[in-house]
């Protein structure tokens, strides 16, 4: 074997993925050729060194502390669905029983059986109770607006926290006759309002070290007209309630009475807003929404309307200066019939900045050092070497410089993101779940209504003189024979209200007055729903077999009782 | 009951425990595999919410579970990558997300820090001259220690594939580790010289 054949196969030969009549051969070829001894070294030390490599690489970065946020947000999520809730609950009971074979006893197990076995009791009762038709059976859904629930909580508190009395202690300004002011006091303790523990303040008790309450400073306190004046804050800790300090901070004004101060916002939050608005027209709050944006001064960034006009859903984001930020969503509100989902994040990216900052520094003096070397510089290799160098530091200024414009343009300009749905025409329908029947037989209808904007007013009329304003199903039991036409009028929270009409829908068929046949039915219906209560309950202490123990133990005494008798 | 008994039954504390103690060496799987701080955090997300959903399956006892999350993350990192097919180094992703790279928080002399700056930059520089897939059969190979059959069936890649792929990817991992040296090497000469 010559060295071009050995090269290909090195790496083979390294991780011992080859045959062994190979691995002699190679074996041979390095003894006598140090060329390939020390490329076969080389390749190994690669694999060696690209190991640290990686590990060196790992340590570069960390996972951020929110995660487990996220994640937890999410299972949240997924629980709230039906389906999950019931297979945990699966798991549960799984688990369960799986401890009632292993045959400890133990104080859990007990509990779990008889919590069945109670659960089973009320069970077969309630079947026992239950009527065999179910009369007037109205149902109620509010399932949509339940599933906003939690995201309404959330908003709750953010605007709770949002318009707490801070700080409790209004700082007065008096200005004299020549235009002096004085601020009193100078510096203002910021008490938590009733939003409690949504105020950042010191460590809930993890440490137990009290950290200084948040501040705001005035300086200067007093002085002559025209002086500039700076509020500063100070305190407000801890930095994992970073989130919450920047809502705190820049809705926290002083207080009105100062008119012409604001807070020095020296911190940047790049803030940012979600809204899903139910509106009557897509297309008009399309509209509204680029002047509401043009009139605060910012900008569409894209809007995006599916299917143009035959689309009755639309998605458009703009930015807006953030001091906008509020009345703007405001306004955007005010367009809406209903606001079906709103969020707001406010991101604190002051430290970041502040890295770059100091970044920047760092470059920046390196650079000039590098400029006073190139003007020691004599020959014209140096010179070009250290404007080598320069150029490299030059490069990564000008990236830093980019971040930091990133920033910047972010932190002064709100996105807001709306999720625009329109309103459709209310359209009603219903169903009947049987339309021939018999004289007193019961029918069952059921609404189909699309459309308008919820909750809906019913009115439903039969046709033979009854109305009724049930919700949603209704059971209506016929006692007269004909034909009926029925009615069911919808009329929507908005006002708007649609009939159906379905002409002789219902046909009752049997005749009039007493009649042998219906004594008989009657009895036999009777006997049927007696007979039904009986298996229900022999198929529900089928399912829980412990309670065969007692009855078994209670047939066997009565047998033997008989037999002794006998 | 033990942690996982716990966990099955839907116990959230339970989980976070779980979470807490097994979160960072996920995410160093992640990372190694991915070389991308963002897409690894959402893979350990990923990660954490298919072993919630999925531990009820888990017939393995505490001690086997740190290979089992390894071979999930790793599963979600090549699956990840074959549904994106994005060969996008990932220093370029970062960019774009305008992220930094985390310091060392210690004071050092801005010499020193500078410096190791400079070594980190050149091993990232060094890592992302493979593209993803040379870059993932290393690793695999390398830093998780997987035999060339796993990787293969992990990969859905013939084995003799797999084999191609290493012997590229160290080869261009030599070529560029050379050029970097070099590299150092003027900068020491250069210092020398002023």
């Amino acid at each position: 074997m010559n060295c071009n054949e050995i090269e290909p196969l090195m790496i083979r030969y390294l991780e011992q993925d080859i045959n062994s009549a190979e691995r002699e051969k190679i074996k041979a070829h390095l003894e006598s050729c140090p060329k390939c001894r020390d490329e076969l070294e080389a390749l190994a030390s690669e694999m060696k060194a690209f190991r640290e490599d990686v590990d060196q690489m790992c340590d570069t970065a960390k996972l951020s502390p929110d995660v487990w946020s996220k994640i937890d947000e999410r299972l949240s999520a997924e629980d709230r669905s039906f389906g999950n809730a019931f297979k945990r609950t699966g798991r549960q009971i799984k688990t369960m029983v799986a401890g009632w074979f292993t045959g400890r006893p133990t104080w859990q197990v007990i509990a779990s059986q008889a919590t069945i076995a109670i659960l089973l009791i009320t069970v077969i009762a309630i079947a026992i109770n239950l009527p065999s038709s179910s009369g007037e059976d109205t149902t109620n859904t509010k399932n949509a607006s339940n599933a906003n629930n939690a995201d309404n909580t959330q908003l709750a508190k953010y605007s709770e926290f949002k318009n707490a009395p801070n700080p409790t202690v209004a700082p007065v300004i008096e200005v004299d006759e020549q235009g002096n002011f004085t601020v009193t006091p100078r510096e203002l303790t910021i008490v938590p309002g009733p939003a409690g523990p949504e105020v950042p303040m010191g460590p809930q008790g993890d440490e137990g070290i009290a950290e200084p309450r948040p501040t705001i400073t005035v300086n200067p306190a007093s002085g002559p007209p025209g002086s500039m004046v700076t509020i500063g804050g100070s305190g407000f800790v801890p930095s994992d309630h970073d989130d919450d300090f920047a809502q705190y901070y820049t809705h926290g004004s002083i207080d009105a009475s100062i008119t012409n101060l604001s807070l020095v916002d020296d911190r940047m939050i790049v803030q940012t807003g979600n809204m899903n608005l139910k509106v009557r027209s897509v297309a008009e709050a399309i509209r509204s929404i680029q002047q509401i944006t043009a009139s605060m001064g910012g900008y569409v960034v894209s809007s995006n309307w599916e299917g143009g006009e035959k689309s009755n859903s639309a998605n458009i984001s703009v930015r807006i200066p953030t001091e906008n930020y509020e009345n703007t969503a405001g306004s955007l509100r005010g367009l809406a019939m209903e606001v079906l989902f709103e969020s707001a994040k406010a991101d604190d990216v002051t430290e970041e900045y502040t890295d770059f900052e100091s970044q920047l520094r760092n470059l920046e003096t390196t650079e000039n050092r590098y400029l006073a070397l190139l003007e020691k510089a004599e020959t014209v290799e140096d010179m070009l070497t250290v404007e080598a160098r320069i150029s490299k530091t030059r490069g990564q200024i000008e990236k830093i410089k980019g971040q930091m414009q990133y920033l910047e343009r972010t932190s002064a300009t709100s996105l807001i993101s709306i999720y625009l749905v329109g309103e459709t025409e209310l359209e009603v329908d219903f169903a009947a779940n049987k339309i021939e029947i018999e004289k007193g037989q019961t029918v069952r209808f059921a609404d189909n209504a699309t459309g308008g904007s919820g909750p809906y007013g019913y009115q439903w009329d039969f046709g033979d003189g009854t109305v009724s304003t049930a919700q949603k199903s209704v059971s209506h039991q016929y006692k007269k024979t004909g034909e009926f036409t029925v009615l069911l009028t919808i009329t929507d929270s908005e006002g708007d209200s649609k009939t159906e009409v379905k002409n002789d829908y219902i046909t009752v068929i049997g005749d009039d007055g007493w009649s042998v046949s219906d004594i008989a039915h009657s009895a036999w219906d009777g006997l049927a729903s007696i007979f039904k209560v009986v298996v229900r309950i022999i198929v529900w202490m089928g399912i829980f077999s412990l309670i065969w123990i007692p009855v078994l133990v209670i047939i066997i005494l009565i047998i033997r009782r008989l037999f002794r008798e006998a | 009951m033990n942690l996982i008994e716990e966990v099955v039954t839907g116990n959230r504390l339970a989980f976070e425990q779980l979470f807490n103690r097994y979160k960072e060496r996920v995410f160093n799987v992640a990372f190694s595999m991915s070389r991308d701080p963002v897409e690894a955090e959402d893979i350990v997300q990923e990660v954490f919410i298919k072993v919630y959903k999925s531990i009820g399956k888990y017939r393995g006892g505490e001690r086997e579970l740190d290979s089992w999350l390894r071979r999930i993350t790793l599963n979600e990192c090549v699956s990840r990558f074959r549904k994106n097919g994005v060969d996008k180094t990932s220093f370029e992703k970062m960019s774009e997300a305008g992220y930094s790279f985390p310091q060392n928080e210690s004071f050092t002399s801005p010499e020193t820090h500078l410096m190791m700056r400079e070594k980190q930059r050149e091993t990232r520089e060094l890592l992302n001259a493979l593209d993803q897939k040379h870059y993932m059969v290393m690793v695999l190979r390398f830093y998780h220690e997987l035999s060339y059959g796993e990787i293969a069936e992990m990969l859905r890649i013939p084995v003799g594939t797999v084999r191609s792929r290493l012997s590229i990817a160290i080869k261009t991992l030599r070529t560029m580790r050379a050029r970097i040296d070099e590299d150092e090497g003027r900068d020491l000469n250069e210092g020398v010289a002023s």
